[in-house]
C-alpha cells in the first residue's frame, strides 16, 4: 500500500514516524491508511491545502489514479476553486450551513447561478488576462448569533430585495443544476436587469 | 522615478544546525548569495515553495536578522551592519506586514495600543490625545471604523485583523512594507479585499511594497516585478507579465502548470520528488535533480543570471535551448451569455453600492 501511494523505500519508511517524513510523503501515508481497509467512498478535507503547488499536483494525481483504478467515490472539500475545477465532475457551494448551488462541475463553471458563486468566482485573481481590481464579496460571513433568517447570503449580496427574507428553496434552475436563491438566473428574474 | 529604494548585494544567511562537543555544526544555506533590486512606488514579489528562503531573505531586509555575508543598502544608505539610531531609522521606514493575523498581534492589547506601540516609539512627541486621534487616521486609511480602537483582538475577523497589522505597520509612516504572505491565511472573498486595500495604500502613500507568497494568481494580480527562488537563490526574475506569459526557467515553468486549474492536464510538466534540504543541497544549479532537463554540466558549477528577452533574468545554462513556454494553457471556462450577463451585473451591483467604501467599511464586527 506504501509503494502504491508513492513513498520511496517503503520498507524502511515503514519503521518511520510522521516527524521524519514531508509534509507530501505524511499526506501520502495518510492516504494510504484511509486506502488500506479498501473503501467504496473516500472523504478528503482539504487534503492539499498545506502543501506547496508542485506537492499538491502530486497528491491530487495520485488521489485521481486510485480513484479510477477502485471505483471508488471522492468527496473532496476545498476552498480552491483551481482544484475543483481540476479534479471534480459533481460540485456543492456551500455558505454558513447550507448548500446555496449544486449541479455539474463543467456548469458551475461556465454558467454559475448563486449570487455567492458568482462573488467567489469574481474574487479569485485570474493568471491570464487583464489585471484588473478583484471584485470582492463584500463584509464577512455573519456569526451564528448573527446569522439573518431566511436567505443566508442576503447581507452580504449585491442584489438583495426584501423577499430574501424568506428562505430560497434550492430550486432546479437548469437540469441537474440547483440554485438557492429566489432570483435565479438573475438577467431575467432580477427586476430592472435586462 | 526608477530610484532604487532596496538594493541586496550577494545577500547570505546561514544558520548552523546540530554540532554539539567536538562536533562541527552543519550549515544551512537559508538565502544564499541572491542580489536584488526593488524600485521606489513599485510592487516585488518573491515567489517560492516552503523552505525556499522567501521568508529568511525578508526578514533580512529588514534586518530583523543579520546577514552572514552581502549588502543591504534602503534608500542609498548601507544598512548590513547599522546599530542603534539608524537600525531604528531603518525600523520606521521598512515594516512588516505578517503573515498570521490571528499570533502576531498581542491579544492583550487593545487595537488603539497596537496601533499607537509605533508611534510610541518612532514619534515619542505625541501627546496621548493626538496619538488617539493618529490611531483613529490610520484605522480609518485600512477601513475599520475609529470607535472599534478600543476593543481587543479576539473581537475582530481575520480580514478585520490583518487590517490591524496594516495599520500598525503604516503607523511609522514608512517607504517600504515587506507582507509575508499578507493574504494567504484569509478567505478568498476576504482576501481580495485586503488585495485591493495594499494596492490602494501603495497608491496614496507612495509606498514601496514587497510581497512574498506562495500563491501565484494573487502574485500576478499585485505585483510588477517578480523574483522566483529556489533553495536559497533566484532562479528567474523579471517584469511579472515576461514572466506569467514566458517564464524559461524550468522550475518557473513547472511551479505555474502545477497550479490547480491553469493548465490543460495533459501538459502538466509534473515535479518528481521533492525539495531536497538546503543543509546539503546538490552542487552546481540547486535545481537539477528535479529538472527534466538536466545535463553533466548542470552538476558542476552554479548557472549564474543571464539576461532573457523581456528584462528577464534566468539563472539555466539551457533556457535558450528550452526555449519559452510552449505549455498549453488550459482554456478558461467559457461562461455562457447567460453567466457573462450575471458577472456583469455583479460588478455593477458592487460599484453602485460605492464599492470602495462598503468594501472597507462593510465589515462590521459581530
Amino acid at each position: 500500500m506504501l509503494r502504491r501511494v508513492g513513498i520511496p523505500a517503503p520498507e524502511r519508511r515503514m519503521r518511520d514516524y510522521p516527524h521524519q517524513m514531508s509534509g507530501g510523503m505524511r499526506q501520502r501515508a495518510m492516504i494510504a491508511m484511509a486506502l488500506i481497509n479498501d473503501p467504496d467512498l473516500l472523504i478528503a478535507d482539504e487534503p492539499t491545502t498545506a502543501l506547496d503547488v508542485t506537492i499538491q499536483a502530486q497528491i491530487l494525481e495520485l488521489i485521481a489514479e486510485l480513484q479510477s483504478e477502485r471505483d471508488m467515490g471522492t468527496v473532496l472539500i476545498t476552498h480552491d476553486l483551481g482544484v475543483v475545477r481540476d479534479v471534480a465532475t459533481k460540485v456543492a457551494v456551500m455558505y454558513a450551513g447550507r448548500v446555496v448551488e449544486t449541479g455539474p462541475a463543467e456548469a458551475i463553471f461556465t454558467d454559475p447561478q448563486h449570487p455567492y458563486t458568482i462573488g467567489l468566482m469574481a474574487s479569485v485573481p485570474g493568471l491570464r488576462g487583464p489585471r484588473t481590481r478583484l471584485s470582492t464579496v463584500p463584509g464577512i460571513v455573519p456569526s451564528i448569533e448573527t446569522m439573518p433568517e431566511g436567505c443566508r447570503f442576503r447581507t452580504r449580496c449585491p442584489f438583495a430585495r426584501p423577499r430574501c427574507e424568506t428562505e430560497p428553496p434550492l430550486a432546479e434552475i437548469l437540469p441537474d443544476h440547483r440554485a438557492a436563491c429566489h432570483f435565479a438566473p438573475l438577467e431575467q428574474k432580477l427586476e430592472g436587469a435586462a | 522615478m526608477n530610484e532604487n529604494v532596496v538594493e541586496a548585494h550577494d545577500l547570505a544567511k546561514r544558520f548552523e544546525v546540530g554540532g554539539g562537543f567536538m562536533k562541527e555544526p552543519k550549515l544551512l544555506h537559508a538565502v544564499d548569495g541572491v542580489d536584488l533590486v526593488v524600485r521606489k512606488g513599485e510592487t516585488f514579489a518573491i515567489v517560492g515553495e516552503s523552505g525556499c528562503g522567501k521568508s529568511t531573505l525578508a526578514r533580512l531586509l529588514m534586518r530583523l536578522i543579520e546577514p552572514t555575508e552581502g549588502t543591504i543598502r534602503i534608500d542609498g544608505r548601507d544598512m548590513s551592519d547599522v546599530s542603534g539610531r539608524d537600525l531604528r531609522a531603518l525600523r520606521r521606514d521598512v515594516q512588516f506586514i505578517f503573515q498570521d493575523p490571528f499570533s502576531s498581534l498581542n491579544p492583550r492589547l487593545s487595537v488603539a495600543r497596537l496601533v499607537g506601540e509605533p508611534l510610541e516609539a518612532h514619534r515619542p512627541d505625541m501627546s496621548a490625545k493626538q496619538r488617539r486621534a493618529e490611531v483613529a487616521r490610520l484605522l480609518r486609511q485600512v477601513g475599520l471604523r475609529p470607535e472599534q480602537m478600543d476593543r481587543y483582538p479576539h473581537e475582530f475577523s481575520g480580514g478585520q485583523r490583518q487590517r490591524v497589522g496594516i495599520a500598525r505597520a503604516l503607523a511609522s509612516g514608512p517607504k517600504v512594507l515587506i507582507g509575508d504572505e499578507p493574504v494567504s491565511a484569509l478567505d478568498v472573498s476576504v482576501q481580495a479585499q485586503v488585495v485591493n486595500l495594499l494596492s490602494d495604500l501603495r497608491e496614496t502613500l507612495d509606498l514601496t511594497l514587497i510581497v512574498i507568497a506562495h500563491d501565484l494568481a494573487v502574485i500576478r494580480q499585485m505585483s510588477d516585478r517578480v523574483a522566483v527562488m529556489y533553495l536559497g537563490r533566484i532562479v528567474e526574475t523579471g517584469p511579472t507579465d515576461t514572466i506569467f506569459e514566458t517564464p524559461r526557467h524550468p522550475y518557473t515553468r513547472a511551479l505555474l502548470s502545477a497550479i490547480p486549474g491553469a493548465v490543460a492536464s495533459e501538459d502538466r510538466e509534473g515535479l518528481k520528488g521533492e525539495t531536497p534540504s538546503p543543509i546539503d543541497p546538490p552542487s552546481g544549479c540547486h535545481f537539477r535533480t528535479r529538472c527534466p532537463h538536466a545535463i553533466d554540466a548542470c552538476a558542476k558549477a552554479r548557472p549564474p543570471l543571464e539576461d532573457a528577452p523581456g528584462d528577464a533574468q534566468v539563472a539555466c545554462i539551457r533556457w535558450r535551448e528550452i526555449g519559452a513556454s510552449d505549455v498549453a494553457e488550459a482554456e478558461p471556462p467559457a461562461r455562457t451569455d447567460g453567466a457573462k450577463a450575471r458577472f456583469e451585473l455583479y460588478r455593477k451591483a458592487l460599484e453602485s453600492a460605492d464599492n470602495k467604501v462598503t468594501e472597507n467599511q462593510q465589515e462590521t464586527t459581530p
